[in-house]
């Protein structure tokens, strides 16, 4: 087996050994006792060698190393790994925002750390849009190739006893089989892939790169795109929901979600024309959806024209699952319709 | 009024990156949020009307409890997507809260030296 771990360019802290010879040769009868015994249970644990993760099918593809150089560094304050992680990956997307700001966002004291929700949320408010990629190696890799340090949340210990971690992905190298990354106080930790893969598998494999508006990620997943432009929109960042739903729309044409969320956007923003000219434009792409129906039956209500609203909800009321919460949102639109006068 | 099974499976929905519903309570009409028509669209839980205003109160007060001023907590749950607020109200305390710093007792210490040598963790620096 390969001698595994993390080395720095720069010196750090080895742990002290003690000072006697003979406390020294218990010391070391213990350790190789207890190494011995934890060998073989981690062999049982581990089961065969792990494959190199770079001679995997869907990453034989990358061959050259990479390494995003220009990635800013924020050296973590004690357990700021949050804020620090974070304004690494945004100061790379061209905003430039010190840890310091980010703390009050982001760092929940009594946890000492950060939560993951929160530093999505945080992204938002300085204009980009987190996107979580899928979560296995060749996603991370392509986003890296393609010129994005990816935030990835790593367990450093085991489950019992877990030291989470935020750090950002700035390179690789399938011939060593190394992955680097800006992490804690070191400007470039280079892990064995394994290894590393091993601290990502324990958060899910959780990885986010930051795009700008309007931007799509290296490998773009329709689902997740539209649910991260939702969540722009759900947290009223409505530019950044709107080109990301435009974008997404270009890529997708047929994704009757982008024309909604369009839709959304312009109703949140009280643009009744554009709203409905979305919904409509939703509805040729779906024309069975309930949702589309109902928002499109509210807004025509709010301009007046009460006999294709009337007919819009009776369709939705007749597709609605009556057990869904959708049901009382119908219903609610259908109270609206009633009492809309042209 | 809520029913904490389904709000908790809903909560495990969204960990897995689906977002919740989330229905944007508006004065003026009954306008379904994109959000929502994702987890309506999958059809993957039985899902719940939340009222998001009260959601949110809670998950401020929480933040609150946890140390974070008041101010910032406001401007925080503002800030959070309909699932991103339910994901913390259900989990704030089990969330992994990363922080770069070894939670670990003493005695344990000698073991994970063992597992960095071997690879299966990667805390220390120098190893």
């Amino acid at each position: 087996m390969r001698a595994a771990g993390s080395h720095e360019r720069s010196g750090a802290p080895v742990p002290g050994r003690p000072n006697d010879h003979a406390a020294r040769g218990t010391a070391r009868a213990a350790a190789s006792c207890l190494l011995a015994v934890a060998c073989l249970v981690l062999a049982l644990a581990l089961g065969a060698c792990a494959a190199d993760p770079f001679r995997t099918p869907e990453t034989a593809a990358w061959r050259s190393p990479v390494e995003l150089e220009d990635t800013p560094f924020f050296p973590q304050e004690k357990y700021q790994c949050g804020p620090a992680a974070l304004a690494t990956v945004l100061a790379s997307s061209g905003v430039d925002v010190r840890p310091e700001v980010l703390t009050p966002r982001v760092y929940v004291p009594e946890r000492g750390g950060s939560l993951q929700p929160e530093m999505l949320a945080a992204s938002r408010d300085f204009g980009r849009l987190p996107y979580v990629i899928e979560p296995n190696l060749p996603s991370l890799l392509a986003e890296v190739a393609a010129g994005r340090p990816v935030l990835v949340l790593q367990n450093l210990g085991v489950r019992f006893a877990p030291a989470w971690h935020y750090a950002v992905v700035v390179g690789f190298s399938p011939e060593t089989g190394e992955i680097v990354l800006r992490s804690g106080t070191q400007r470039r930790r280079v892990t064995d892939a394994g290894v590393f893969l091993r601290t990502w598998r324990r958060s899910d494999n959780w990885g986010v790169v930051l795009l700008a508006p309007g931007e799509l990620p290296a490998v773009p997943d329709r689902r997740r795109f539209l649910g991260a432009a939702a969540a722009a929109e759900s947290a009223s960042h409505l530019p950044l929901a709107e080109a990301a739903y435009r974008a997404a729309l270009e890529r997708w044409p047929d994704s009757a979600l982008a024309a909604l969320g369009l839709g959304n956007v312009a109703y949140a923003r009280h643009d009744l024309a554009s709203a409905e000219r979305w919904y409509r434009h939703a509805l040729v792409l779906e024309p069975g959806d309930v949702i589309v129906l109902n928002n499109l039956a509210s807004v025509l209500v709010e301009r007046q024209r009460c006999d294709e609203a009337a007919a819009l909800v009776a369709r939705a009321a007749t597709l609605v699952q009556p057990d869904s919460p959708l049901a009382a949102t119908v219903a609610d639109t259908r109270r609206e319709v009633a009492a809309c006068r042209p | 009024m809520r029913h904490s099974r389904s709000v908790r499976s809903l909560a495990v929905v969204m960990m897995a990156h689906l977002v919740a519903l989330g229905l944007a309570p508006s004065a003026h009409a009954a306008v379904v949020g994109t959000e929502a028509a994702i987890v309506s669209h999958e059809r993957t839980e039985r899902i719940e009307r939340i009222n998001s205003v009260l959601a949110r109160d809670e998950v401020r007060r929480q933040l609150e409890r946890l140390g974070v001023n008041p101010a910032d907590a406001s401007a925080r749950v503002a800030a959070l997507s309909d699932a991103e607020l339910l994901a913390l109200e259900e989990r704030m305390q089990e969330l992994p809260a990363g922080a770069g710093a070894l939670e670990v007792l003493g005695i344990l210490l000698l073991v994970l030296l063992v597992l960095e040598l071997v690879g299966v963790t990667d805390v220390f620096k120098a190893i």
